[in-house]
Formats: structure tokens, C-alpha cells, sequence
């Protein structure tokens, strides 16, 4: 069973490497249509739920022994669950040549809207850009479409740990540097380590651990992902789960690059996650291997689960 | 009294997911700005395009060649099917359009007449709803308190009501004034005198408008 889980888990890798990394063409095929005004209100959601992501699921119990080895390897899916209002977007740019978006109208100030479906909206409407003057539209012109119509910002991570030497557990997200074509190189690098205080504080009616984690994910040369979280977690053992809640300071940051078609301007921003901490609630399940889920609730709120081989 | 503690455990445990289950969504992280307010200008703007469109569609009530129960307008600048119903007078029996005393002039929902109102191609939709008395010799149209219609131009929609406009075959209005309340801006006036230049009022600002190329500055009022 637990052999089956590791062969499928390392087979499933790649394809989800290849899956992500052919998502992101596709983001990137729809980005390089549009300017950076458009991009970041387009990929907003994207930016900062990607952020959250990463910084879901990093501990599914505060117990690690103070002597005894602990090791498991397995998979993290992550969910963050944007606001409603989030699947479209409207920007405003105000007292600009219009010139700069049509160059028939050099020369005349006016306001552009640009507004559409976001990176998670409708896949099927194209957003708009709209120029007007003096309150009369003289611009109107399609955009791009919505890439993923959903409301969950998804993310699959493999996850590694290994510790158990005076309460010291390290923790490593990794898949290895792959080559996607044309399209440039993937990887992905996290790591971590987290502390049981128990060993030290041994009357504790429950298990303390704190911990931190850096990671960051570079796909193509379209985007670069970081993020890093320090936290405080406690847990309780029950008979077959674990209930555990901790709470994170975090910050993720998001690099998009690209080179618009139509111009050849080569487009480049940087967007801070909007979440700076988290408080997470879960549990895990220990039958045959660790199945933990949790919710993790800041400004954003992310849902995920994991599958861990190990003992 | 071990399985006491863990059932308090696993109720608060239960009671926290419960209420953050139920209780915790994601702030936006999306920016939803709303559309730029008109300004006054815009707002004298707004009135040159509703000027525009009834100096286009409202000689057409007099013109007995074209004054057809259904019209189709296709031209550089206005473009869409009006309909006018001609009568002996308000309410009254149907009568020719060469003779008529009264005239309702409207639009189709969802078949709005679109007038390009600026020479750099700014387009707005209108749905009309208009009656006015017609005198003749020489032919002269009354448009009647009640009156109006909306313009759509983008996002933006602008009602606006007519009262007292005097069409009289001239190429602009000869008098009367139009009403105009944008759904995001402040509301304007725009008062005719037969010339190419009419005057917007919008709250303490006047402004003067040409007609023929859209053109709107501050108005130059005699001391």
C-alpha cells in the first residue's frame, strides 16, 4: 500500500509539473496580449492567492520526538478561496493620451477603463478597454479572456521531512529543474524547520512547536514566486487524529515578466501577497498514512490537504 | 475524567471549525474601481451629443418625405430605425405626415439610434421617446413638456428630458432648453437659440458648446 502510494505519488509529479507549467503558457499566451495596467489588475487574484498557497499546509502536528527518527514524504493540494468579487476586475486610469492605447486619438486626455474577467473569471467573455472623453466612450476594445473559471486558486506541492533529534524537524518542498519546451525551465525549492519545545516544556497539557519556511517557485521566465511564514503551533493527540492550530506571520511576493506582442515592451512587475498572517485550524487523520486537512484563515482563506507516507 | 477533557477538546475543536467554516471568506484582492464620475465638462459634453441627436432625428417629424411611419436613418453621423406616429393632435385620429398636428417620435427597446457625436469617434446610443406639436407655414415642431430619453455612451447612461425645444427645418434647435441628468455627474442644461453655439449651465459653470464640431470651452458671458 504505502509502496503503491510512493510510486504513484513519483509518477504523478512530473505530469502535475507539466499540467502547472502548461497552465502558465496559457497565462502567459493571454498576458502578452495586454499591458502591465491590465496585467496586474487581471492576475490579482492569482498573485496574491498563489501566495497563500504556499504558505497552507506547512505542519499537520506540533509533536516531534525529542529521540526517535520521523520521516515522511508525500502531497500538499491547496485551495485558496477568493472573494466573489474577484473573479472580475475594473481599473481605472485616469487623465491620460489616449494615444497611448489608440494612436488615432494622440494627443487627447481623457480616462481608460479596463475591466474584464480575471485570471479566475469567465473563459468565454473577453474583458474590454474603454476610453472616454468628456463622459462619451471613444475607445472599446476587446481584451483577453478568463483562463480558469473557478474560485479556488489551486496548487499541488510534494513535501519531505525527516527529524526527530532533540525535537528538530526538517521540512523540504522540492520537485527537481524541468525543461518545458520552449517555454523555459520549472523548479521549486522550499525548506524549513520546525522545533517541539515539549522536550523543554514537558508539563504542556499539549504539543508546541515553532517553525519556519522559505520557498520559491520559478516557471519559465514568465514568473517567480517566494514566500516565507514563521509559526506557533500546538496540537493535541487524540485515539487515530491529531487536532492541531497554529498561527503564521508570512509574506509571499510574485515577479511577473513578459514581452507584450504588439509593442515588444518588455513587461515587468512585482506584486506583494496581501496576506501578512494566519491563523490555521486542522486535523489528522492517522489510518495506514497521514491524511491531515486544515483551513488556514487570514485575509484570504485557504483550504488544503495532505497525504503523507510515514512514521 | 480523561474522556471528559477530550470531549471538551473535541468540542471546541468542532465549535472553531464551525464557525470559521461558516464564518471566514476571503477578502477582494482585486481592484474594482468604479467608472470616473462625468465632470461638469463631461456633463456639457454629454448635453452636445443629446443636442446633437435631436437636431439629427427631430427634423425628420417635419420633412414629408421622410416623416414614414418607420425610419430607417443611415448616415455618417446617425444611424438606427426611428418610428413617429403622426396625428391630428394629442391623442387624435392618425393623420398624413405632411399635415399632421401632433407627432410621437420613439425608438424600439433594445434598437437604440446610435449618433457618432465626436469627430475623434465617440458613439452614443440613444432610445428616444418624443412628442411635439407641429405648426405649419412655416413648419414648426413644439417638442412637449414629458419629453426624452436616455443616451448610453460605454458604461455610462445619461437621461434626459426636452421641454419647450422648437425645431423649425433650421439646422439647429431655435430655442427650448434640454435637461440632462448623467447617472454618475452632475445634471446640466443646455438652452438653444437657433445658432450653432448653445449654452450649458452646469451648476455655477457655463460652458458653450458647438454643435458642429462637439467642441465645448468655457462660455464668454458680456460683463
Amino acid at each position: 500500500m504505502r509502496l503503491r502510494f510512493l510510486s504513484v505519488l513519483l509518477v504523478s509529479l512530473p505530469v502535475l509539473v507539466v499540467a502547472g507549467g502548461a497552465v502558465a503558457q496559457d497565462l502567459e499566451e493571454l498576458l502578452v496580449q495586454v499591458g502591465e495596467e491590465y496585467a496586474t489588475g487581471y492576475t490579482a487574484p492569482f498573485l496574491h492567492g498563489f501566495g497563500a498557497n504556499q504558505n497552507a499546509n506547512l505542519y499537520s502536528t506540533a509533536h516531534i520526538p525529542w529521540n526517535g527518527l520521523t520521516f515522511g514524504v508525500g502531497v500538499k493540494v491547496m485551495g485558496t478561496h477568493l472573494n466573489e468579487d474577484d473573479q472580475t476586475f475594473r481599473k481605472v486610469i485616469r487623465n491620460v493620451d489616449l494615444g497611448d492605447f489608440d494612436p488615432a486619438l494622440a494627443g487627447i486626455t481623457g480616462d481608460v477603463v479596463l475591466s474584464g474577467p480575471t485570471i479566475f473569471g469567465n473563459a468565454d467573455t473577453p474583458g474590454r478597454l474603454q476610453g472616454y472623453v468628456g463622459g462619451m466612450e471613444v475607445i472599446n476594445q476587446p481584451t483577453i479572456t478568463g483562463l480558469l473559471d473557478t474560485r479556488f486558486v489551486p496548487l499541488v506541492t510534494p513535501e519531505f521531512y525527516a527529524g526527530g533529534i532533540a525535537g528538530f524537524k526538517a521540512v523540504v518542498r522540492w520537485f527537481p529543474e524541468m525543461e518545458l519546451g520552449d517555454y523555459g525551465k520549472t523548479s521549486y525549492m522550499g525548506y524549513g524547520l520546525q522545533w517541539n519545545a515539549n522536550g523543554v516544556l514537558q508539563t504542556l497539557p499539549v504539543n508546541v512547536m515553532v517553525g519556519f519556511f522559505s520557498q520559491k517557485l520559478e516557471v519559465g521566465t514568465l514568473l517567480e514566486s517566494t514566500g516565507s511564514s514563521y509559526h506557533l503551533v500546538v496540537s493535541k493527540d487524540f485515539p487515530a487524529f491529531t487536532a492541531y492550530g497554529g498561527y503564521a506571520l508570512e509574506s509571499s511576493e510574485m515577479d511577473i515578466s513578459y514581452t507584450e506582442e504588439t509593442s515588444g515592451t518588455t513587461i515587468a512587475f512585482t506584486t506583494e501577497g496581501v496576506q501578512d498572517n494566519r491563523l490555521t485550524l486542522g486535523v489528522t487523520l492517522d489510518i495506514l498514512m497521514k491524511l491531515n486537512l486544515e483551513m488556514g484563515h487570514g485575509k484570504l482563506t485557504t483550504y488544503s490537504a495532505g497525504l503523507m507516507f510515514g512514521f | 475524567m480523561k474522556t471528559l477533557k477530550n470531549n471538551a477538546w473535541l468540542g471546541l475543536l468542532a465549535l472553531a471549525l464551525a464557525a470559521c467554516v461558516t464564518g471566514c471568506s476571503s477578502d477582494s484582492v482585486t481592484p474594482n474601481e468604479d467608472i470616473p464620475a462625468v465632470t461638469a465638462e463631461g456633463s456639457a459634453g454629454t448635453a452636445v451629443a443629446i443636442s446633437l441627436a435631436m437636431t439629427q432625428v427631430g427634423p425628420y417629424i417635419l420633412d414629408p418625405f421622410k416623416a414614414v411611419e418607420d425610419i430607417t436613418i443611415s448616415g455618417d453621423d446617425v444611424n438606427g430605425t426611428v418610428h413617429i406616429d403622426f396625428r391630428d393632435g394629442p391623442d387624435g385620429n392618425p393623420a398624413e405626415a405632411g399635415v399632421a398636428a401632433w407627432a410621437h417620435l420613439y425608438t424600439d427597446a433594445g434598437s437604440p439610434v446610435v449618433v457618432n457625436v465626436l469627430e475623434y469617434g465617440g458613439q452614443a446610443a440613444f432610445d428616444l421617446d418624443v412628442t411635439g406639436s407641429i405648426t405649419r407655414t412655416p413648419d414648426t415642431v413644439t417638442i412637449l413638456a414629458g419629453s426624452g430619453g436616455s443616451m448610453t455612451s460605454g458604461d455610462r447612461t445619461t437621461t434626459f428630458t426636452v421641454d419647450g425645444l422648437i425645431i423649425d427645418g433650421g439646422s439647429y434647435p431655435a430655442a427650448g432648453t434640454v435637461n440632462i441628468v448623467p447617472d454618475d455627474g452632475p445634471t446640466a442644461s443646455v438652452t438653444f437659440d437657433g445658432s450653432n453655439i448653445a449654452r450649458a449651465v452646469v451648476g455655477m459653470a457655463m460652458y458653450d458648446v458647438n454643435l458642429d464640431t462637439g467642441a465645448v470651452t468655457d462660455a464668454v458671458v458680456p460683463i
